[in-house]
């Protein structure tokens, strides 16, 4: 029995031994731990040292060690302060709070405010402590108290300690109410409703002497000023306090406690002008009375140092915001002008960035500094450089385009390749808006491309084909000429150039002939050789080489042997596109001859009809809208005819091309019926090469060969069903009926009045019901009910958007509904049935989405209508749409 | 709003991080490596300005130089940014008063004093003091409490 009771001890005696070997008897200082950390080698050598420290601090803080919890603490913070993380000392942080030592507490607050995160009961606990703290009679415990809530406070803090702080801001001490301020500016942006609460304490804080007072006050006032428009009105009458505080600032003479510079606290001056700025916004007698002030700060302040220029930049912005006299806005747009002739880089990168912000109020104050601007272009600093191009984008109008156009093209020449993409496709969006005539829109597309080289994107591409091709015979003439010489002096690296050059020598080859002293057809076909041989040119680039090819070979006939020859060799190519190309011209040369000639035919001017489905899906809205109307338009003109082509655009392809396809077949099938038999298919007019529009050429030249390259499918849809049932009613396969009619009808040769024949008949063929994905209710509310149904297509999906007013007695007019949707998806709306909805009665719009990527389906809607006169505005997010849409 | 205040050594190394606001701010090393980075690079550029585009493109960092460390300072594009390129001084006028030979040194032994004084000068994010002597004053005063 004894010898187990020795056992046992001896047991215990040798586990205290291990106990005491592992346990370190002290835990390290913070200055031995700063210096183990920064003598690391690596950061993988860092890491493992705060690995093993933390492991360290947990143990101590498991023994509930309150002897060394202080410097535990503080080893924590500077392990969290290098980014590690630290959380699980959060409870640790509360003890020390909780302690009676004040040094304890100091760095338990600091614990508290730099690791506190969302957790609930860390929360709660820490709520206790702060209220018995901002009881305590030490007002340095209150400050530490105050300190950290205006730094953590979450919603329920707030709400449990208002009460305390609004007593500790009547506090006679001015370090207690400096303090109780902030936390009321925090108290408030977590629970808005508690504004009201600290109101009446505000009235003493602006006849405050002490500065940190002052600026606390004033922040309080301009977050309550920017949080309830009725506050504003009540602090309205506080403007002359405001003007008189920085009256005081400006003609105070030197004291040493706020001095900065030789500027009196430009930090109190700064809060200051911002206030005045939301106070006299929009209110002409408030403005009336800071005009003064403004003017003699603007003209007072000196503009050689920083602090200076933090107080002009902040009087400009308040001058311009301001219903400001027309003298003070001079001035204020002229010390702008000074600070972009400034050498110092901060004080331009400001300038630049405040005229962005003003340009949309004050155009023509901004234009005065236009050649300022346009310096600072060339400014060595890449950031000085972008803004000042956005800037002298937002400055372009049709007085100035001309100057401005050359500006910005040297400037793209020698632009950063960042800069190209964004830059070109801007000047084109400029010229489009401000060309004075087409040879200069000609022109400056031309020096675009040139200047861009190869980052100019593909839309700027096919900006420029469209623009020549709707562009009159002179200017096309013109085009030839300037486009011939680049292409036979281009270095072939650069693509887009190419691209444009080949399409336009090959669509109007006739007028190679008349350039220069006219151009031999040996020089030509020489000249496309060495694109399509050359291993510099990109695949697309072929594309629109081997097309242009044909073209020129029906245009200039003696090129015909040397184009065939070339086009025969592509049959072989190794990339699949190019080959196929290859093939199907091959077979227009042999086999289907007689239809090559109609088959090339020129494009007829294709309306503009652009659709630009926009990258960016804050602008889809507009975009959506500006391609509405010539969609509309379109639909209008097809009433007579029955005839709508819904056109679906597989992933790589460009949707541009697709609405002029639309455009091209609904021109031709309604007006001019004569011309579609010259010009058999019109839908091949398309400004780019789209492949997929060659496919369908190719599957019509192929004809019975049956390999359709079957990309594009298109449907025509009855257009009365559109409008009255949906697209379900009667829609036929548009592609099919192409390819049957061109394969059994090819002996008549006229594939175009087979299309238009196929098109009037209009076969019926059902469309899969939209029952497959059901029926999504997307928004109910405020009378109106809006109800989507869907149809997919590959990727194409069609929503039809029924809404229906669901009121008894309201009328509803200007009904409009806008929607945005993932970047990597296409959005197109077309045009509602109607805008107004009588009681009980319903509209309905066609959404049409391309999703190439299978990406998620979400949607953002705005709708804005008028009930009864009264304007409604809501908006919406729809991410419920049903998966099987996406996922096929 | 400032987010936070990082000073850096000129090797890129982090010598003292404040976050005013723990929910907004970068909360790891690479985070704080890739902010120090950026402000780097960007000085090192052909007559920069001290201003850098953050990840958050609603913030802006400014840096600045004193000597061999290099204080950047997160706050809204929308801020007086040539006041918070001012503050920066004035932060480090403060601290080289209260440590009498501010040096690198200084500032890596000391984290929890750069702290206190920083929070009497910004809290959550704002400015609330502007005289560094205001500030000290009191710093100095809670260092004699020892109890």
């Amino acid at each position: 029995m004894s010898s187990i009771k020795q056992v046992i001890n001896e047991a215990v005696e040798k586990g205290k031994e291990v106990y005491d070997k592992v346990r370190q008897p002290n835990p390290i200082r913070l200055r031995d731990l700063i210096r183990q950390i920064r003598s690391a080698k690596t950061a993988a050598e860092e890491r493992s040292v705060v690995n093993k420290e933390c492991a360290a601090i947990r143990l101590t803080f498991r023994e509930e060690d309150s002897v060394w919890r202080c410097r535990n603490v503080a080893k924590l913070l500077y392990i969290h302060m290098l980014g590690y993380p630290a959380h699980f000392g959060q409870m640790e942080c509360l003890k020390l709070i909780a302690s009676p030592r004040f040094t304890d507490k100091r760095i338990g607050y600091l614990g508290a405010m730099l690791l506190l995160d969302e957790r609930q009961d860390v929360h709660l606990l820490i709520t206790n402590s702060l209220k018995n703290d901002l009881k305590s009679p030490t007002q340095f415990v209150q400050g530490l108290a105050l300190c950290t809530l205006a730094a953590i406070a979450s919603p329920e803090m707030a709400r449990d300690l208002a009460d305390e702080v609004e007593r500790l801001l009547k506090s006679s001490n001015a370090y207690i109410r400096k303090k109780a301020a902030i936390c009321a500016v925090r108290i408030m942006s977590k629970v808005p409703e508690l504004l009201e609460m600290f109101l009446p304490a505000t009235r003493n804080l602006l006849s405050e002497k002490n500065h940190g007072v002052l600026i606390t006050g004033i922040t309080l006032i301009t977050s309550m000023c920017v949080q309830s428009p009725d506050t504003l009105d009540h602090f309205k009458k506080t403007v002359g306090n405001l003007v008189r505080i920085l009256k005081n600032l400006v003609m105070a003479g030197y004291s040493p406690e706020h001095d900065v510079q030789g500027v009196s606290d430009p930090f109190l001056q700064v809060k200051v002008l911002k206030l005045l700025r939301i106070l006299g916004r929009g209110d002409g007698q408030a403005s009336e009375t800071m005009n003064d002030i403004l003017a003699q700060v603007a003209t007072n302040t000196e503009a050689t140092k920083n602090v200076g220029n933090a107080i002009l930049y902040e009087t400009v912005l308040s001058i311009m915001d301001i219903q400001s006299e027309t003298g003070l806005r001079v001035l204020a747009v002229n010390i702008l002008g000074r600070f972009l002739l400034n050498v110092d880089k901060n004080i331009k990168y400001v300038a630049l960035h405040t005229l962005l912000k003003v340009v949309h109020q004050d155009n023509q104050a901004v234009q005065r500094h236009r050649t300022t601007i346009l310096e600072c272009l060339k400014d060595a600093d890449i950031t000085i450089r972008r803004r000042a191009m956005e800037l002298c984008f937002a400055l372009i109008n049709p007085s100035n385009v001309r100057t401005m156009m050359k500006e910005l093209i040297s400037f793209l020449e020698t632009a950063e390749t960042e800069f190209k993409a964004v830059c070109s496709s801007k000047c084109v969006t400029a010229a489009e808006q401000f060309s004075p005539n087409t040879r200069w829109h000609i022109d400056t597309l031309l020096k675009v491309i040139i200047a861009a080289g190869n980052s100019v994107p593909d839309d700027v591409v096919a900006c420029t084909i469209q623009l020549i091709a709707e562009s009159g015979e002179a200017e096309q003439q013109y085009a030839v000429a300037e486009l011939w010489q680049r292409l036979s002096a281009a270095p072939l690296d650069t693509q887009p150039l190419l691209q444009v050059a080949t399409w336009v020598c090959g669509e109007f080859a006739n007028f190679l002939s008349l350039v220069g002293g006219g151009v031999s057809e040996g020089e030509v076909v020489a000249v496309y050789q060495r694109i399509l041989w050359s291993s510099q040119c990109s695949a697309v680039t072929k594309q629109y080489a081997i097309t242009s090819s044909m073209k020129l070979a029906s245009r200039m006939p003696g090129t015909n042997s040397l184009v065939a020859q070339m086009v025969s060799a592509y049959g072989s190519h190794l990339n699949v596109e190019l080959q196929q190309r290859g093939v199907e011209y091959t077979q227009l040369f042999t086999r289907y001859d007689s239809m090559r000639g109609p088959l090339l035919e020129r494009m007829p001017p294709f309306e503009r009809s652009r659709l630009r489905v926009s990258q960016d899906a804050a602008a889809a809205n507009a975009a959506a809208a500006a391609a509405a109307a010539p969609l509309a338009n379109g639909l209008h003109n097809n009433n007579n005819n029955d005839a709508v082509a819904a056109v679906q655009a597989p992933s790589q392809s460009d949707s541009n091309a697709l609405l002029d396809l639309l455009g091209g077949l609904d021109d031709s099938a309604n007006d001019v019926p004569v011309q579609v038999k010259s010009a058999p298919l019109p839908p091949a007019g398309t400004g780019s090469l789209n492949s997929d529009i060659l496919d369908l050429l190719g599957g019509l030249g192929g004809g019975g060969g049956g390999d359709s390259g079957g990309t594009l499918i298109s449907r025509t849809v009855n257009n009365g069903g559109i409008l009255d049932t949906g697209l379900g009613s009667a829609s036929n396969n548009l592609l099919d009926d192409l390819l049957n009619n061109s394969s059994s009808n090819l002996n008549n040769s006229t594939l175009a009045n087979n299309t238009i024949n196929s098109t009037n008949s209009l076969p019926v063929s059902t469309l899969p019901s939209s029952d497959e994905y059901g029926s999504l209710t997307i928004y109910e509310r405020n009378n109106l009910r809006l109800v989507m149904t869907f149809q997919r297509q590959d990727s194409l999906t069609t929503i039809t958007l029924t809404a229906t007013n669901s009121s008894t007695s309201c009328n509803i007019t200007d009904f409009l509904f806008q929607a945005a949707v993932p970047k990597s998806l296409q959005l197109q709306l077309l045009t509602p049935s109607s805008t107004s909805l009588a009681p009980a009665a319903s509209l309905t719009q066609f959404i049409r989405v391309n999703n190439p990527n299978k990406a998620v389906l979400r949607m953002k809607l705005r709708l804005s209508w008028f009930a009864d006169g009264v304007k409604i505005e809501d908006q919406n997010e729809v991410n419920n749409f049903p998966p099987a849409l996406w996922q096929y | 709003m400032l987010y936070f205040l990082v000073i850096a050594s000129k090797e890129s190394a982090v010598l003292f991080t404040h976050r005013f606001n723990p929910q907004l701010c970068p909360c790891h090393p690479a985070g704080l490596a890739s902010v120090i980075e950026k402000c780097m690079v960007d000085s090192r550029t052909e007559k920069p300005e001290n201003f850098v585009e953050d990840t958050n493109e609603s913030r802006t960092l400014v840096y600045r130089w004193f000597g061999a460390c290099m204080l950047i300072a997160s706050a809204d594009s929308d801020d007086n940014l040539l006041q918070v390129y001012e503050f920066l001084n004035l932060y480090l006028s403060a601290l080289s008063q209260y440590f009498p030979n501010l040096s690198r040194h200084t500032i890596i032994q000391n984290p929890a004093k750069l702290h206190i004084v920083l929070e009497e000068m910004v809290i959550g994010g704002v400015i609330v003091e502007t005289s560094p002597a205001h500030a000290l004053s009191i710093v100095r005063l809670l260092d004699d409490i020892n109890v």
